[in-house]
């Protein structure tokens, strides 16, 4: 525990935008002169590597859409959005970097980044922060993306895109059986293994269903490790043994800034079986900013019971959502583990919540670390986090 | 006067340890949601309250007051005069902190920040409405977060003690004259502060449980935090001093963090409240208020008040079975409170007396 500095001028605001800028435009949008090549289509590697060559190919023109963009010094904060958000479409379904499958265009993804970096806290980048838990802000996430050189960020973009495009498959089942969206013609054919995977599932579910042991559970070690603590979580659901905090973290590339979703989705499809053909398959990033609250119900309901796989929950952590907390907190990260509907039609959620605000606040009680609690607040506190979208 | 206080927290935190193993998940059989109309006492149906729109997103901070309102922002807090007639005072996001306690009254406020990491020392300024005068608040210093109470001139907050812990500590809004209150001796947190005209009410809590244990109190002319009868050991969470007696709340169910059950007690006993939303209790124009979600999946969100002989509901929200209230805000004995559901949200105030 340290004391508070004194909090400083607005002008550290000004410098830390401005600062902000000069790094992405001096970093990440000018291509390497050395480059040798990267991001250039390779459809020959596409055959083994178990992606369309169409979309083998999408996703080198969206990473070499990222090596060629120029922003200046002057660029709006609506310009650096745009320059970050890029989308590629996978079989008619579109996926952002950074943000996951979504039903939103290009422009309103970018749109809604823009927004969001326009009144994030940690722009100002050297003044201290509300409370934050551990969920990679915006301002952050584009730091660290315009700290990589262009080849390090094209690789980590490829990587991200074909972890996507595998995945396709996946996303198209839940907008059929959740959203009610035709699957194409074509898609037993493009995928019959899922054919195949979805017999083997139930379709219709019990009143009441919970995963993962409750006592496999821990509070997070550091402030900024909700997402560490919530991997832990994850994996000890799955192998039954507990690994530390920081070798999660280590897995998840956390900084004291946090982690992102895309590194949770990534971490529990590469360190459990939750992604296998019996559980949920590929975990992706999904944005439920279009979903009604039946939608997402079922959502959980299809993910906890039909697949018995934990679902990253992505809330904004404030107290109209969570009557438990003492502050208004950021976005952060849960482990979703159980539905429940009571005899009188109330939906609950339940949950495994890694802050534990005794720990790191004075001034607050300690709660237990399993909850259940209104589903539809969990919706409404994940629809209100910037990027609205969950890790199934 | 303190070793009973520390008695009490020691041997309650034994009894918790026990209590928090049990197995108390919802089941399908359980009503889970709130049933205030499960309780004895008579419901009215409706609340004599003229509740108006306040003009603002649901989603923003709301405080409305008798002259000012209060408008928390991403990047302020903004004092706006109800008549339109004085500048808005605005108090620049500077801090990097979080908004949490607006104390609006008449033509001052006070208010505080909180604050992320690892850090054990708060914000809060005094400001004069009527000369934009912003006053940092230095003596006591306050701790980091926490709930921070008001009564006329008197602030009540959490102050930050030797060794990082948490003291109350009182303050005049006026001069800005601070004084130290009771410490704990041990390692007993502060929460939960409610001021109104009957006491001062706090809840005092343990680090040391897997759930806190939490005890319950009123503060005695002295400052004194004397737990008061009536919360089972452990469980207490809300509570306010009523001309009647006192209102509180029990979290019975660790893993129902979010649903309490509200009691009052009288010169003529106990009464059961109802189900009702976990840190939500206000006090507002003499009376009592708490958040009830829906019961059922034709039922509103409610807002309940108690106003120290019966209970009624205040407040309904438009949409039924999928909605909630944020907790209410209170100001010159206006209230505001923020309204969510399926069938669209809505931000409403009304003066309660």
């Amino acid at each position: 525990m340290h004391p508070r500095p004194r909090p400083r001028v607005r002008r550290s605001a000004a410098v830390g935008i401005g600062a902000l800028a000069l790094l992405l435009v001096a970093v990440p949008f000018l291509p390497d002169s050395g480059r040798d090549g990267a991001g250039r289509p390779d459809l020959e590697r596409s055959a083994g590597s178990g992606i369309a060559p169409e979309s083998q190919a999408e996703i080198e023109r969206v990473v070499a859409e990222g090596e060629s963009l120029t922003v200046d010094g002057r660029s709006s904060t609506y310009a650096l959005a745009i320059a970050a958000t890029r989308c590629a479409v996978f079989e008619g379904q579109r996926y952002c970097l950074g943000l996951g499958w979504t039903t939103r265009t290009q422009q309103e993804a970018a749109e809604a980044l823009a927004a969001a970096l326009a009144t994030d806290p940690s722009r100002a980048g050297d003044v201290e922060q509300p409370e934050q838990t551990g969920d990679l802000d915006p301002t952050t996430a584009l730091r660290q993306r315009a700290a990589m050189s262009t080849k390090d960020r094209a690789r980590v973009e490829r990587a991200e895109l074909e972890t996507a495009a595998r995945s396709v498959a996946k996303v198209w089942e839940i907008r059929h059986e959740i959203q009610g969206v035709p699957l194409p013609d074509d898609f037993a054919l493009r995928h019959p293994e899922t054919a195949i995977a979805a017999r083997a599932k139930p379709r219709k579910h019990p009143r009441a269903f919970k995963i993962l042991d409750e006592r496999h559970v821990r509070p997070q070690n550091l402030t900024y490790y909700c997402g560490p603590a919530t991997a832990q979580m994850i994996g000890w659901g799955w192998r039954e043994r507990r690994q530390g905090q920081a070798l999660w973290a280590d897995k998840l590339h956390t900084s004291t800034a946090g982690t992102s979703i895309s590194d949770m989705v990534r971490v529990v499809n590469h360190n459990t079986g939750y992604d296998n053909d019996d559980h949920a398959g590929p975990y992706v990033v999904l944005d439920i900013g279009d979903f009604t609250y039946l939608q997402w119900w079922r959502l959980m309901k299809r993910h906890i019971h039909g697949y018995k796989a934990p679902i990253v929950l992505h809330p904004i952590l404030h107290k109209k959502f969570f009557p438990y907390l003492d502050d208004d907190a950021s976005g952060h990260f849960q482990v979703g583990r159980g539905y429940r509907r009571t005899q009188d039609g109330s939906k609950l959620i339940g949950y495994f919540e890694p802050w534990d605000q005794s720990r790191f606040d004075p001034t607050e009680p300690r709660i237990a670390r399993t909850q259940w609690q209104s589903a539809y607040k969990s919706f409404r506190a994940n629809q209100a986090h910037f990027q609205h979208n969950l890790g199934v | 006067m303190r070793r009973g206080v520390r008695t009490a927290l020691a041997a309650t935190t034994l009894l918790v340890l026990a209590a928090c193993g049990a197995d108390d998940e919802p089941t399908a059989e359980q009503t889970s949601t709130p049933t205030p109309t499960e309780s004895e006492t008579p419901i009215e149906t409706s609340g004599p309250l003229d509740w108006q729109p306040t003009g603002r997103s649901p989603d923003a901070r709301v405080v409305v007051g008798e002259r000012w309102t209060a408008i928390a922002g991403e990047s302020d807090l903004r004092f706006e005069s109800n008549a339109g007639d004085a500048d808005d005072v605005v108090l620049p996001d500077d801090s990097g902190g979080s908004v949490d306690a607006v104390l609006l009254d008449g033509d001052s406020a006070v208010v505080s920040y909180g604050f992320g990491g690892e850090t054990t020392s708060g914000l809060g300024y005094r400001v004069d409405l009527t000369t934009s005068e912003q006053t940092e608040i230095v003596t006591p210093e306050p701790a980091n977060g926490g709930d921070w109470a008001r009564l006329g001139d008197s602030v009540h907050y959490p102050g930050l003690g030797e060794g990082g812990v948490a003291c109350l500590a009182t303050l005049s809004v006026a001069d800005g004259n601070g004084e130290d209150g009771w410490c704990p001796s041990g390692r007993v947190g502060i929460a939960e502060l409610e001021a109104n005209e009957d006491g001062v009410a706090v809840m005092l809590f343990d680090y040391a449980s897997r759930v806190s244990c939490r005890t319950l109190a009123l503060l005695d002319q002295s400052g004194i935090p004397q737990p008061v009868d009536g919360p089972a050991e452990c469980t207490g969470w809300d509570i306010a001093a009523t001309s009647t007696g006192i209102v509180w709340s029990e979290v019975t169910k660790p893993k129902r963090q979010e649903v309490a059950q509200f009691h009052a007690r009288t010169d003529s006993g106990t009464e059961d409240l109802g189900q009702g939303s976990t840190g939500t209790l206000t006090s507002c124009g003499g009376d009592t208020f708490f958040v009830s979600d829906p019961a059922t999946r034709t039922d509103p969100a409610r807002l309940m008040r108690w106003d120290g002989a019966e209970l009624s509901v205040a407040y309904e929200s438009t949409s039924r079975g999928n909605a909630f209230l944020g907790r209410p805000e209170c100001a010159d004995g206006i209230l505001t409170i923020s309204s969510f559901g399926e069938d669209g949200d809505e931000q409403v105030s009304a003066h309660v007396g």
